[in-house]
């Protein structure tokens, strides 16, 4: 068995990468050789495990993708309920120097 | 859909990544106030949009890069995905809410060799088993199942070039067929 073919087919059957006459030649190789057929099993075994850890971490990233646009949307929420309080503080603030001093462009 | 993300996610590596990210944050706001409807309008048990949104997601990626994308559009096939999901989680709560009380634990510690699907306690266990044992390997080939090239598993990981990647590449897998071969010492 040419175990470096056989790991490239593996690999390419693993990708959805094979063509349809080196499908023909890794059932050949798996059919006539049990070797090569455990070999394959174990890979795809593998492969599926590895798949998992992928859309783990896939699912990580748009849990950390929403967080992101649920803080940025609590963040304009935010500045948009200071703005206002702080004018009409700021108004206030005027107001009530307008009327201590007694006018307003005075002298 | 749009075929130069469709195109991008296909081929994998960064722009796929790339690419996945761009139609994730296009048409998540979409798909997830639609999936909202769908739970209210058709479904009596509990479930989180979020969770939905993202499984579906998940597995239109992989099925894109498997070449499978559907003739409709990017949403289309996000909802038909969703809209399986949601059917499923709705029969397998109305199956257990037949049933007598479910089983606290039933058939975790049982291995079948039959299907390699691990739950995700045992699937935690071999990933840290993986990361203390073997270093990089985890990243190495978490890039390889993405479809990046050799060359940019190379220069991501400032391997000498893309022969040395390859058969880091190949180390690393046997490692890990390795572990899964001795999976039941990983066991609590």
């Amino acid at each position: 068995m040419n175990t470096s073919r056989l790991d490239e087919l593996i690999d390419g059957f693993l990708q959805g990468k094979l063509t349809e006459e080196e499908k023909t030649l890794l059932n050949a190789m798996t059919s006539s050789d049990q070797e090569a057929a455990r070999q394959l099993q174990e890979s795809k075994d593998a492969y599926v495990v590895l798949q998992q850890m992928a859309d783990e971490k896939m699912r990580d990233r748009l849990k950390a993708f929403d967080q992101e646009r649920e803080n940025a949307r609590k963040s304009r929420a935010r500045s948009r309920i200071i703005i206002p309080v702080l004018l009409v503080i700021g108004f206030l603030l005027l107001a009530v120097i307008i009327r201590q001093t007694g006018c307003f462009f005075s002298e | 859909m749009d075929p130069v993300w469709l195109r991008a996610v296909h081929s994998g590596g960064s722009a796929g990544e790339e690419a996945a990210m761009h139609i994730y944050a296009a048409y998540h706001t979409l798909v997830k106030s639609w999936i909202g409807r769908q739970i209210r309008l058709h479904h009596s048990s509990p479930m989180d949009p979020n969770d939905i949104l993202h499984d579906a997601f998940i597995i239109m990626i992989n099925k894109i890069r498997n070449g499978e994308s559907g003739e409709g559009s990017i949403t289309t096939f996000w909802y038909g995905i969703a809209q399986y999901l949601i059917r499923n989680k709705d029969k397998k709560e109305k199956k257990i809410q037949l049933v007598a009380d479910a089983e606290e634990v039933y058939g975790l510690n049982e291995i079948n060799p039959e299907l390699m699907f691990l739950d995700k306690e045992r699937l935690s266990r071999v990933e840290f088993h993986f990361e203390k044992c073997c270093g990089r390997c985890r990243e190495v080939l978490l890039m390889w199942i993405q479809h990046y090239s050799m060359e940019e598993i190379a220069e991501r990981l400032q391997f000498s070039g893309p022969t040395m990647a390859r058969k880091i590449k190949y180390e690393c897998f046997k490692k890990l067929k390795k572990i899964l071969k001795n999976r039941n010492e990983l066991l609590p």
